[in-house]
Formats: structure tokens, C-alpha cells, sequence
């Protein structure tokens, strides 16, 4: 089973592949290959090669200090992939030799962010902002990042005075209900969230047809 | 150094004859004493330190007993056999022999200009003698006006001349022990006298002030000044503390107001509402946009000015303990529960609920800002509804306020009427309406102000605070849906522009609610049953009220003090711990900086625990120092 635990990884697209699932399912090292309760989320397990160096405290079982957790959720050729460190996505990315069909999508996190913040009169906020990362811009060497934190910025004051200031590149969404965090996305693609079970795993399909469905995710862009 | 407190005993004192000599044991317990009960007997619970150790009072053996206070423990030097009270004199130190009586007099040396003080000399465990502090010999009386004439006849009189001797009795005795309350008193006398004076105002009202006033400074002062030098000609009514008082927990009290009062002047409410006169009127009837709608979203108080809040300070209410009362403010008085001295670290009885009572006071002003005195007179009716039937503009933002507020009460008397779409109104609706629904409307006001304000709009401590409150009053099963709607509309605060608020606020509370653990509760099973099986009824009631929230968020909001209330100095690396104290320990140079915080932090136990809340009754009243 699956442990709860943070996963962090990417949204992305490989081109020329058929299917990211198979593709990652036979690579080395790849093990416990599981469909995550119906869903096309999947886990699996990739024992990576010593020599790779990657060294982190990945909670293991003991015995299997280079074993990692993997998740994927697979969408014609789009899918994310999250494990508990981000480099070691990337290792494994390196590890079955797709990095140079790899593509990472522009995610608009300032119009997301504003969504979030204001809806269209005639609906309510439907997420809550629970962590805002943004570019400051005008203020030269002296000001460059800020970063909020809370269970419900956009409906905060303060945030709304500097939100026309603000360039933002990372959010974090909570569900309006149980309060608790969805997912955090970067404008480069990054998503990480706490994995708290299978329902979980449904909130953040509905974000993310959400962000579709408002076409704040872009592809075909080259990130120089 | 650190002081632990570490078990709860009972002091007696006692003079089995008339004319005999006054006796002191030590007791584990009022139970104990009973039996023994005499026409003079009197007690009150004592708590050992860890450094302390029961004397014995036996034989010939001299002792001597001093009572020291108001003293914050941490103040006090290491070594001696120290028991802390709620008493004003809330340490007492046990010498015996030699080396302990010369440690005394040193220590009394020290305190002679500071801290007033009075020693028993036992032999065995009678009193032979003693001796009190220079400052209670020295100190001056305290100045009185003179009386204010009220004609023979006037029904005010006996009232009157009752509060006025009840001032001299407690400005005298509070001179020594809790000094700073004679400027607050004048500054009290001074309103009621605009009051009592004023010759627009009914006779039976000022009574009720006057009564009100009576009472609670009757229970201030015989509660904290009882078990004042001479001990033992001043006794307490409230039994179980009829040796020392709770003098200790008045302190606390007036601590509390004190930082309350100070930091919410701050949000200047009055000013900044009267600001909204020289603003523009938004384009469209509020009325009919939604919270989403930039006009609403774009509400807010204005501005403060800087440097003003020498000019709207908080009237000083007197503060008191009541058996009957319980949590309580009017227009003068603040009260809390006698059940705080043993459950104050509960969250049923703990003094968080001040909060509420503070913020009716801060509701009644801003609701005082927004009608302004025209409200009594009928031409302003006539223009709020003229406003409110499209066939007059506002003149300015005040006025649409004004109208929306009016709006807010109507909704609720469609609700009476169960007409939720048009009511007929008359002329004079706006001051009918208003008046009627004045209570339900102020009541639900203070729950949004504590929420956003004291709560820092958490739902999770702010159900666990106010529905363990209510869950240790007798008899309010009829009145269950009120508390559910009150719990509403402050979660539904935070849900105003979200999708389905409604739902979500409902679903919120009965979250907040199955997640309570409250032993054996009364209220909050049959609230969650009513949650579940009249979820419509609910969604509809709050619904109805939304337009008093919306109202809330424009013009009682004001984050500067809410940040001001959240604020404390951080003492550990962890933001969860930012307070950092250890329960039943003082330590020195560690006064609470926020009493808010600390109470949230430490009095959320389920069981009564008399040193804890002697802990946090003692740390509140040495709260922030001159600052408080």
C-alpha cells in the first residue's frame, strides 16, 4: 500500500511513446507495478542502481536504502510523476533515457491565482489558497521574492492589496470543504501534494481538469 | 529559577471562643474542616511550591505566617517555604527558626516600598502577634469627590447613594493593593454621571445602570479587598475563600480587559465609520449583488488615522466574579464565573469567553457609529426606507450602510413573518425593525467579532471554545438551533465568496462539531443530529443572515487589531509552541505578552485542575506589567 507521504515530481509529456505506464512499468529496476484502486493512477517502486548516487531519506523499508516510491498518473501522453524527492524523478527520467522527449507545459499560476481569488460574480471561490510563491517586480535588487502562507490567502486583505503587485509562479489549492491541501503547482509543471488516500488522488484529477478547463496549462512552448 | 506548583491544601483559621486567641491549621482539604466548623471559622486553598514543605504548628514551636501581594512568584528569591493563594496577598511564607525568621526579614526589608504585606507570630497554632508592611501604615487615603446631591424623592437616591459609598469603599481599599484602579473608576464615575445627568433618558434606565453598577462593584470589591490587611476583620463571601479573597483573580481579570481594551481602541471603529460620510455611494443597491461582486469585495473600513487612539479608549467596565451571572457584560460590568478559579484551565470555564462578552461592547459601538442618534427620529426612517424603495439616492456610503443595515434586519423579520420574499413595511420600519431584532442581530455581530478577531478565524478552536462553554449551562436544549445559527454565521464569515457557502459552512460545523471530545455532552450530539436531519432549515436560516455577514465583513473587520492579537513574542524555535511555558511553573522575566494566546495555548483541558488554574490565573495578573 501506498504510505502517505509527500510526493513531489512534474507534469509533463513524452513524445513518441505510446504509453508512458508500459514504458516506465518495464524499465530496470521497476517493481510493484499497481493500478491505484481503478483509477489511472498507478505506484511502483524503482530500486535504483547504487552507483547513482542519490542518497536520500526516502523512508525505505529497511534493507532497501535506494528503493523508491513512485506514483504516475497517465493521460494520453501527458502524466505526472511524483516521488519523494524530486531528483530522484529526475534521476529516473535519466535512468529510462526519455529526458530528450520530455516536455514541460507553461502552468499560468498568475491567472490561476486569480481564478482562485476572483470568480466570475455570478459563482464562489471554489479553492482556497493555501500557499502563494511570486515574482515582485519594480522594486530592483531590493525586493525580488515574497512568499505567503495560510488556509485561505486570496480572501485575505493584506494578499489583495499586493496581488496587482505580485507575479505569481507557485501555488498551493485546498479544498474548500475538508480544508486541506490539494496539490502545489509550479508555473514550470511542478506538482507536489501530501498523499492522503485514494480520494485524494480524484481532488486532483478534478484541479487539474479544472486548470483544462479554464486552459491555464500550455504546451508546445519552449522554456529557453 | 522556576517555581512549580505542586498540590492544592486548605488554610484555616479559627476562634473556638468569643474571646479566645485565633487558631490556624493547615487542611487537605475544605472537607476536612467541616466537621470542625465554628461561628468564625474561615479558610481558603493554599497551593505548595516545590520548594515548600507543611509546617508544623505544634507545641510551643514559634511561627511566623506572612502574607505578601499582589507579587508575581518568579519575583520572590529561592528558598522559602512558599504556598501561592487567590488571595491579593497571593504568597504566604512559613518561617521557623532562626535562619528562616532572619531570611523573612530581610526579604520584608526588601519589599518595605513595594509590596504591602502582614505577619502572623504563632506559638503553636495560635496567633500571639504580629506585624504589618510600612506601606499600609504610611500610605495615604484615598481622595473622594463629594457627593453628588439627588433631590428627596428621586428614585435614583438610594441607588445612587449606594454606588457613591460603594466608590469610596473600594477606591480606599484598592489604594494599597491595586492602585491603578482609581483612575479607571473616575474615569467610570465620570460617564455614568454624563448618564445619570442626562435628562433625555428615562429614570427606570439609569436605575438599571445604577443596580448593575451597585452589584458588580459590590462583588469587586468585597472579593479582592476581603483577606486584605487586617485579615482577620475582613472576611470574603465567597465561602471556600472567605480567609483570602480572590484578589489574585480580579487582577486577572482586570488584566485582561486592560489588554483587550487597549489594543481593540486601536481599531478606532467609530472614526472609520464615520469616514464612510465623506465616501461616495457605490454605483447599484448593495442589495442586490453578491459577496463576489467588486463592490462588496472592495468594502472595507478605512484607513485609521495614526496617532489617534488617545481619543476613543475603551470605557474601564468593572470587572467581578458571579456565581449567578456567569460570563456577563452590560454596559458598565464585565463578569466571569466563580467556577474559574477551579476550572479556569478547562476549555468550559476558561477565560476565553471574555472575549465574547468584550466583543458585544465592540459590536454595540460599531452598531452606535452606523445609526448615530437620528436613528430615534422618524425623519430618519422615512429617508432609510425612501433609500431602501429606490425613490431616494444616498447621500454617501454612511447612508447606503445605513440602508443595507436596515436591509440585514428586515431579512429577519421576513423570517418571523415567513414571508422571505416581500413584507410590508410601514414608515417607520427602519426604528421598528431595528429595535426588534436589535439582540439576535448584536448577538450574532459578536460571535463574527470574536471569531475574526480573537479567533483568527479559526473554526477549529473557535467550535471547541464556544461549544464547551455552552455545554456547562443548565437548560438550553430549546435553544440549540440559536446556538447553531451563531456558530453559522462566524464560520460562514470566512465562506461568504465561496461556491455553495452555505453548504460548506454547514459542513464545516458538523465537521468541528463530530471532532469535539466533550465528556458526557449535553448539546453537542443533539447538535449534530440537528445538523443532519434539518440540514434545509439550517441553509435556509443562515441564508437569511448572510446580508448581517456581509455587513460584518464591510465594517467591523479590522485586521490591524486582529493582527495585534495574534501577535507574541516567539520565546521557542517552534511557531506551534510561541508561548513556551510549562504548565504550574513560573519562571522568572517571563510575563505573558499576549493573555489571549496563552489562554488558547493553555486551557483546553476537560478536567478541572484548581494549581493549573491558579497557574494561569496568577500569570494573567502579572501579565505584561505597566503594558496591561
Amino acid at each position: 500500500m501506498l504510505r502517505q507521504a509527500v510526493y513531489t515530481g512534474h507534469l509533463a509529456k513524452l513524445h513518441g511513446v505510446k504509453s508512458v505506464a508500459g514504458l516506465f512499468r518495464d524499465a530496470r529496476g521497476v517493481g510493484e507495478f499497481a493500478s491505484l484502486g481503478d483509477r489511472k493512477w498507478y505506484s511502483f517502486n524503482w530500486s535504483a542502481p547504487a552507483n547513482l548516487n542519490l542518497h536520500l531519506d526516502a523512508g525505505a523499508p529497511a534493507g532497501q536504502a535506494n528503493s523508491y516510491p513512485f506514483i504516475l498518473r497517465e493521460s494520453s501522453d501527458r502524466f505526472i510523476l511524483l516521488s519523494t524527492h524530486h531528483s530522484v524523478v529526475q534521476a529516473f527520467f535519466r535512468w529510462c533515457r526519455v529526458e530528450p522527449q520530455l516536455e514541460y507545459p507553461r502552468v499560468n499560476i498568475i491567472n490561476l491565482v486569480s481564478a482562485v481569488t476572483r470568480p466570475p460574480e455570478d459563482q464562489g471561490r471554489i479553492y482556497r489558497l493555501g500557499a502563494v510563491f511570486a515574482a515582485v517586480e519594480g522594486y530592483g535588487r531590493t525586493l525580488k521574492t515574497v512568499a505567503f502562507w495560510g488556509d485561505d490567502i486570496g480572501d485575505a486583505g493584506l494578499f489583495q492589496e499586493v496581488a496587482p503587485q505580485i507575479s505569481p509562479f507557485r501555488t498551493a489549492l485546498r479544498d474548500i470543504r475538508s480544508d486541506r491541501e490539494i496539490v502545489s503547482i509550479g508555473s514550470g509543471g511542478e506538482v507536489s501534494f501530501f498523499y492522503r488516500g485514494l480520494g485524494h488522488l480524484d481532488q486532483t484529477d478534478r484541479l487539474f481538469r479544472f486548470l483544462t478547463g479554464l486552459d491555464l496549462i500550455s504546451w508546445g512552448i519552449s522554456h529557453g | 529559577m522556576s517555581i512549580q506548583i505542586t498540590g492544592e491544601l486548605t488554610l484555616v483559621v479559627d476562634r473556638p471562643s468569643i474571646d479566645g486567641q485565633f487558631r490556624v491549621a493547615i487542611r487537605d482539604s475544605v472537607a476536612a474542616t467541616l466537621p470542625h466548623w465554628g461561628r468564625a471559622t474561615r479558610t481558603s486553598p493554599i497551593f505548595q511550591t516545590s520548594a515548600a514543605k507543611i509546617p508544623l504548628l505544634t507545641g510551643r514551636r514559634s511561627t511566623r505566617v506572612c502574607f505578601i501581594g499582589p507579587i508575581s512568584p518568579d519575583e520572590l528569591p529561592a528558598g522559602f517555604n512558599l504556598f501561592l493563594s487567590y488571595g491579593v496577598y497571593n504568597a504566604i511564607i512559613f518561617a521557623q527558626g532562626q535562619t528562616e525568621f532572619a531570611a523573612l526579614d530581610a526579604l520584608l526589608a526588601k519589599l518595605a516600598k513595594t509590596t504591602p504585606w502582614e505577619m502572623w507570630e504563632l506559638v503553636g497554632d495560635k496567633v500571639q502577634g504580629g506585624g504589618y508592611s510600612p506601606l499600609l501604615k504610611t500610605a495615604s487615603s484615598a481622595t473622594h469627590p463629594p457627593m453628588r446631591a439627588i433631590a428627596h424623592g428621586d428614585h435614583l437616591r438610594a441607588a445612587s447613594e449606594e454606588y457613591q459609598t460603594l466608590l469610596a469603599v473600594t477606591r480606599s481599599r484598592a489604594a494599597p493593593y491595586l492602585s491603578e484602579t482609581a483612575d479607571e473608576l473616575n474615569v467610570l464615575d465620570e460617564a455614568l454621571n454624563d448618564k445619570i445627568k442626562n435628562v433625555e433618558l428615562h429614570q427606570v434606565r439609569k436605575l438599571q445602570w445604577l443596580v448593575n453598577i451597585n452589584a458588580a462593584l459590590s462583588r469587586f470589591s468585597s472579593q479582592s479587598f476581603a483577606g486584605t490587611s487586617p485579615i482577620l476583620g475582613t472576611e470574603c463571601h465567597f465561602w471556600t475563600h472567605s480567609l483570602l479573597g480572590i484578589g489574585l483573580a480580579t487582577k486577572a481579570l482586570l488584566h485582561f480587559r486592560r489588554y483587550v481594551d487597549k489594543r481593540a481602541a486601536l481599531a478606532q471603529f467609530p472614526a472609520r465609520i464615520a469616514a464612510f460620510k465623506s465616501m461616495d455611494p457605490v454605483a447599484s443597491s448593495l442589495k442586490a449583488q453578491a459577496a463576489t461582486h467588486a463592490n462588496w469585495s472592495s468594502l472595507t473600513l478605512p484607513a485609521p488615522k495614526a496617532k489617534a487612539s488617545a481619543d476613543v479608549a475603551q470605557l474601564p467596565l468593572i470587572v467581578c466574579f458571579s456565581g449567578r451571572d456567569g460570563f456577563k457584560s452590560t454596559t458598565f460590568t464585565l463578569s466571569a464565573p466563580l467556577e474559574v478559579m477551579q476550572s479556569g484551565n478547562t476549555c468550559a470555564w476558561s477565560l476565553q469567553t471574555l472575549t465574547h462578552e468584550l466583543s458585544h461592547i465592540f459590536v454595540e459601538s460599531i452598531i452606535a457609529a452606523l445609526l448615530e442618534d437620528d436613528f430615534s427620529k422618524p425623519v430618519w426612517s422615512t429617508k432609510i426606507l425612501a433609500i431602501y424603495n429606490g425613490t431616494r439616492q444616498p447621500a454617501n456610503l454612511h447612508e447606503q450602510l445605513q440602508e443595507f443595515m436596515f436591509f440585514a434586519f428586515a431579512r429577519l423579520e421576513m423570517e418571523d413573518q415567513g414571508k422571505l420574499d416581500q413584507i410590508d413595511l410601514p414608515e417607520d420600519a427602519p426604528k421598528q425593525l431595528i429595535r426588534k431584532h436589535y439582540h439576535t442581530a448584536s448577538e450574532l455581530l459578536a460571535h463574527i467579532f470574536d471569531f475574526v478577531h480573537f479567533f483568527q478565524q479559526d473554526p477549529t478552536s473557535y467550535v471547541n471554545s464556544v461549544w464547551s462553554s455552552w455545554d456547562v449551562i443548565p437548560n438550553i436544549e430549546s435553544r440549540i438551533d440559536e446556538y447553531i445559527i451563531r456558530s453559522l454565521c462566524a464560520l460562514h464569515y470566512a465562506n461568504l465568496t465561496v461556491e455553495n457557502g452555505t453548504a460548506v459552512s454547514i459542513d464545516m460545523l458538523l465537521a468541528k462539531l463530530q471532532g469535539l471530545s466533550i465528556p458526557r455532552d449535553q448539546y453537542v450530539t443533539p447538535a449534530i443530529k440537528a445538523l443532519k436531519d434539518r440540514r434545509d432549515h439550517f441553509l435556509q436560516a443562515l441564508g437569511v443572515r448572510i446580508p448581517l455577514i456581509k455587513l460584518a465583513r464591510a465594517v467591523m473587520y479590522s485586521p490591524e487589531v486582529a493582527s495585534i492579537f495574534a501577535q507574541t513574542r516567539p520565546v521557542s524555535k517552534t511557531a506551534a509552541k510561541v508561548t513556551g511555558y510549562r504548565a504550574k511553573v513560573f519562571t522568572k522575566n517571563r510575563p505573558v505578552d499576549n493573555p489571549i494566546r496563552f489562554i488558547l495555548e493553555h486551557c483546553l483541558d476537560r478536567s478541572s485542575d484548581p494549581a493549573k488554574s491558579l497557574w494561569v490565573l496568577t500569570q494573567l495578573a502579572f501579565s505584561g506589567g505597566a503594558d496591561a
